[in-house]
């Protein structure tokens, strides 16, 4: 089988695995063909972005031999019948090591058994092409020390991708892979998305189960997905809850958003452009018939610091015997930022979790007759990797961790660009079990706009420039 | 049935405003067929949508989830939920509605309305939505856990750990009464 002529290999860097689905299940393209296309691609562009850790590259060809082969007699193994995917390496995948990109782990045996997530899209059919990089432990960072280099944003490769899902930001904005899995503790799947131009969800917490992902804090552990298009979000939610999600209606005539604008004006005050892009989402979607009204939440300092509480103390609970024997494998920042769990107080976490039950009823209560809630993903565009405090500004997760604080699913969907061509976004938060609404929003949004379309200079077919 | 393969055979997710409508409908279901050796008909019809039935307060504090069996992804064919709030039992109709929040240090999270549908009964459903309520309420902070049980669930939730405490006979708008066995357990572990 080849791939027919119709398509380009330019055509097929991009693709939605969507439109990938279709054009396989139509013979139109080889599984094994496009596995090839994107491993050359990836080794090609790999070098410089480090999205990937560990590729599976083998095994990947093996399973799309047989996905190929299955096609020809006819058999689909599922809605993902030999499409690639890419996984956050902190969640297991068998015969490949997770290595949390942390010393700590490295050693350990390859992982024997897939995450229920990883089993989920191998039983759809899809095939696993690699372990994505991601900040240590997915809450430190890629420190200079580590054996891994630090990722970096496709859009410009000096510049952060966001963390802590940063490999499936990259690889996804790159072209090298259509759907990543990451994990969001307090905004890992968000930020990156939201830096590297991709949409990013975390359904609601509970919905994606945790079983064969390395813990950050159990409480605020949500899994997720990274994609190009929100078609292919929704693709990917569907395979891996088996759940028939799909939007109410196809355009948002009536849908009422609740714009949190507090947030990123006075609580954590964003730069001009990011809220000037908000302003102009805004302004979209009331030209596609939402009805946009300002909405208040409890101050971004009040979630912060109940979710921080929450997550220090947990994390510290995972790590604390490491932190004794061995503390100084870990990188600095993960290892500050685990030991500052040791000062919260058993009487800390029990406020934090006094407050997480207020937060949570104030915002049912703020979503009575609010169908979706839009804010900010981060308060700037992605920062260079060479200024220290304008990444931890980056890493500061205040926009992103009420809504893991309440278990909200919470949506980040690319809205432009900056003058200097890096990509925004906004945040787009549903009431509990309505994933389907979000993207609903998402949908509309992204078919009025297309800023889905543009691709990063860097990851263009053609060779990039010296 | 072991929970573990339970939980290959059905996705839990939270339930939304849009499933109501069949959300009622299962939990009507369930009451007649399932709660009919332990309930007379009257009790039953008094019941139903007062002391027993849907509470949406949990689907809007996200704490009532829907079970659905991956191989028919359109059906909901269990439900059950926890809550931050002080009603322990009820629907939205119900007695002693109290919309204050518990301290999770303090008090127990409340276990709330698990319904089965008769056609999906005894293969380990329940089990299943009981422990992803108690895990739910346990990540919340909650130490212990309390509910108004039906008789018929006494010997399921006995048999997860839940001490009998007094039974209540709760009066229905028929002028019937309901018994209703308040049970509690400890997660604090």
């Amino acid at each position: 089988m080849t791939i027919e002529r119709s398509l380009t290999a330019r055509d097929l860097d991009f693709l939605p695995a969507a439109d990938l689905v279709r054009e396989i299940g139509e013979a139109k393209i080889s599984p094994l063909e496009y596995i090839e296309h994107l491993f050359a691609r990836i080794e090609r562009l790999d070098p410089r972005i480090h999205a990937f850790t560990h590729l599976l590259r083998e095994e990947s060809l093996h399973s799309a031999r047989l996905a190929a082969a299955a096609l020809q007699s006819g058999r689909i193994f599922g809605p993902l019948h030999g499409i690639p995917v890419a996984i956050k390496d902190n969640i297991d995948v068998a015969g490949a090591p997770t290595t949390c990109q942390s010393r700590i782990l490295a050693g350990r045996p390859v992982a024997s058994h897939d995450a229920e997530v990883v089993a989920r899209l191998r039983e759809a059919g899809a095939i696993v092409i690699g372990k994505l990089a991601l900040e240590e432990f997915a809450i430190g960072d890629q420190p200079p020390d580590s054996p891994w280099p630090a990722t970096r944003n496709p859009w410009d490769l000096d510049r952060t991708p966001g963390g802590s899902s940063c490999g499936a930001g990259a690889a996804v904005a790159a072209g090298l892979v259509p759907i990543a899995v990451g994990t969001d503790t307090g905004g890992s799947i968000r930020n990156p998305a939201a830096q590297c131009g991709v949409v990013g969800l975390k359904p609601a917490y509970g919905y994606l189960p945790l079983a064969g992902i390395f813990p950050v804090a159990k409480s605020l552990d949500h899994a997720g997905v990274v994609t190009r298009t929100v078609g292919d979000n929704m693709l990917a939610l569907r395979v891996l809850t088996g759940q028939p999600i799909r939007p109410q209606a196809q355009d948002i005539g009536g849908v009422r958003v609740g714009l949190v604008k507090h947030f990123y004006t006075s609580d954590f005050p964003s730069t001009p452009e990011v809220q000037a892009a908000l302003e102009a989402a805004v302004e979209t979607l009331r030209e596609l018939g939402a009805v946009v009204v300002e909405t208040n939440l409890a101050a971004l300092q009040v979630f912060r610091e109940c979710g921080w509480t929450i997550l220090k103390a947990e994390a510290y609970a995972v790590h604390k015997h490491w932190l004794r024997e061995r503390p100084e494998e870990y990188g600095a920042a993960a290892r500050r930022l685990l030991l500052g769990g040791a000062s919260v107080d058993a009487n800390d976490y029990r406020e934090a979790q006094r407050m997480r039950v207020r937060l949570r009823a104030n915002l049912a209560t703020a979503m009575e007759d609010i169908d979706i809630l839009l804010t900010a993903v981060t308060p700037a565009p992605a920062c260079q990797l060479n200024d220290p405090d304008a990444m931890e500004k980056s890493s500061d997760g205040s926009l992103r961790i009420p809504f893991n604080v309440t278990g909200n699913p919470a949506l980040a969907l690319p809205i432009g660009f900056t003058a200097a061509g890096l990509p925004l976004s906004m945040q787009l938060v549903g009431r509990p079990g309505e994933e389907s609404t979000v993207y609903r929003v998402a949908l509309a949004y992204e078919a009025a706009t297309g800023w889905h379309q543009r691709r990063p200079e860097c990851a263009a077919h053609n060779e990039p420039r010296p | 049935m072991n929970p573990e393969i339970a939980g290959r055979q059905f996705q839990i997710r939270p339930a939304n405003f849009s499933d109501t409508p069949l959300l009622r409908i299962l939990i009507e279901r369930s009451v007649r067929l399932l709660q009919r050796n332990d309930y007379t008909p009257a009790q039953i019809e008094g019941a139903l949508g007062h002391a027993l039935g849907l509470d949406t307060q949990l689907i809007q504090d996200g704490t009532y989830f829907a079970a659905i069996p991956i191989s028919q992804p359109e059906r909901i064919v269990g439900c059950g939920g926890w809550s931050f709030r002080k009603t322990l039992y009820g629907s939205d109709h119900g007695p002693h509605r109290e919309a204050g929040l518990l301290d999770p240090a303090t008090e127990p999270a409340k276990i709330r309305a698990i319904f089965v549908d008769p056609d999906w009964a005894r293969k380990g459903l329940g089990t299943l939505i009981l422990k992803h309520c108690e895990e739910a309420a346990r990540q919340a902070g909650f130490r212990s856990l309390e509910m108004g049980s039906t008789l018929t669930g006494v010997p399921l939730y006995s048999l997860k750990g839940y001490e009998r405490r007094e039974t209540v006979a709760i009066p229905l708008p028929n002028g019937e009464f309901l018994p209703i066995v308040h049970m509690v357990k400890n997660i604090d572990n």
